[in-house]
């Protein structure tokens, strides 16, 4: 096939090789006279599916057509018959089964009727007086939420508190601890207490300011008797 | 009635219900191959093609006796075999719930697995290079190169812009030239 001009130097212009090599050769084949049949094969399937699929204006053609003619008030069998020969000629029996003498009792049950346990919900139910309906209001959702919303926070503000208690000083849980508790823990923990201790001491400079300042509260009594103690102590 | 009658009286026969038939009939012998290869270059198999051909012309019967004149028939009726052969192949990748690579892997099987493929022929090495192209672009590749068609026409068929689908026939040939040098 000749290619159009246009074409062929729009394909140069973007891929040489196919511009200048490339063919429109067909390398598929169809099957021999496909081409000849295929409408046919066509209109063939286009009548069979609209046979399977009768539009709304064929079906009443159809049923006034059949109304006119041959099944007026014809018998149901001969109808058949004529319809579908194969479908008259089947024995026309329903595969299902009912529990025995179910259609003798349900006449029994019919002449004398026995309250059942299983009435009816649709069964006719005498008057009685209704319940007061109480509704709830919008008001009392509000009251509702708020409810919740106060637990909430009292739940919300007790876990804080408790929480934060188990942070307390832990000085304060020493006043349940006895003396002899105290003495053994020091025994055996090797710790050390005292002027030669290796613990780290802070050294502070005082001015004699800050010192009168500092002893400017104690009495003189108080100091004197806090002098000769010292004095006892490291001797 | 033949295969010179015009799409405008064809449409007109088809409205009469003694003509229907016939001119439906013209219409197909007169767009059939048109159309057969349009749809065989997207799916490859013949079975897949006939079938699909067949769905086109069945939807064409019910729906030309409303085709709005508005549009060329031959337009109308490439957008349908379009629209199915993307159908096809949609339900064909969902059936087999595999990748777009899987499928295109699957037409390229296709191809090798013909009874006339012949690896060392040019126009079987272009086939398998355009089965390595997105669907659309391939549709665009081959409504151009194959049956010339004009941008502004396949604008119609794609309802795509004119210079969207010029950008595509690009990229398409460059890949496709690309496949051919390095295979």
């Amino acid at each position: 096939m000749k290619r159009l001009n246009e074409i062929e130097s729009e394909l140069s212009g973007i891929a040489p090789v196919l511009g200048k090599n490339g063919t429109t050769a067909q390398p598929y084949s169809v099957p021999d006279g496909y081409f000849a049949h295929f409408s046919e094969i066509l209109l063939n399937r286009i009548h069979s599916e609209s046979g399977l699929f009768l539009k709304e204006t064929d079906i009443s053609n159809t049923v006034n057509a059949l109304s006119r003619t041959e099944f007026g008030d014809e018998n149901p069998l001969s109808e058949l018959a004529s319809l579908s020969p194969f479908l008259a000629k089947l024995e026309r029996k329903t595969p299902y089964q009912v529990p025995v003498d179910y259609f003798r009792e349900f006449q029994a049950k019919k002449e004398n009727p026995v309250p059942s346990e299983r009435t009816s919900v649709y069964a006719e139910q005498p008057a009685v007086s209704k319940a007061k309906l109480i509704l709830f209001h919008s008001g009392t959702r509000f009251m509702k939420y708020a409810v919740a919303a106060v637990a909430a926070g009292i739940i919300a503000t007790t876990t804080f508190f408790a929480l934060r208690n188990t942070s307390a000083d832990p000085l304060s849980s020493l006043t349940n601890v006895s003396d002899q508790e105290m003495a053994n823990y020091l025994e055996n923990h090797d710790v050390h207490w005292g002027p030669g201790a290796s613990a780290p001491t802070v050294s502070v400079d005082f001015s004699d300011n800050d010192i009168s300042d500092l002893l400017s509260n104690i009495s003189d009594t108080e100091l004197e008797q806090y002098l000769p103690d010292q004095k006892q102590n490291t001797n | 009635m033949t295969e010179q009658t015009t799409d405008t009286e064809l449409l007109a026969l088809f409205r009469e219900p003694a003509t229907k038939e016939k001119a439906f009939n013209i219409l197909v012998k007169k767009y059939q191959e048109r159309l057969y290869w349009h749809i065989r270059r997207m799916l490859v198999d013949h079975d897949d093609s006939n079938d699909v051909m067949q769905n086109v012309f069945i939807r064409v019967w019910n729906a030309l006796a409303n085709f709005r004149e508005d549009a060329q028939l031959y337009t109308w009726l490439y957008r349908i075999a379009t629209n199915e052969c993307l159908t096809f192949l949609e339900k064909q990748k969902k059936r087999a719930s595999v990748s777009i690579n899987d499928i295109e892997s699957g037409l390229s099987n296709k191809i090798r697995a013909d009874k006339d493929f012949d690896a060392s022929k040019l126009e079987w090495k272009l086939q398998l290079a355009i089965q390595q192209l997105p669907d659309k672009q391939r549709i665009v590749f081959n409504l151009r190169y194959y049956d010339e068609m004009p941008y502004e026409e396949m604008s119609r068929v794609l309802e795509t812009s004119a210079g969207a689908l010029k950008a595509s026939y690009h990229h398409a040939a460059k890949k496709i030239e690309d496949f051919i040098l390095n295979h």
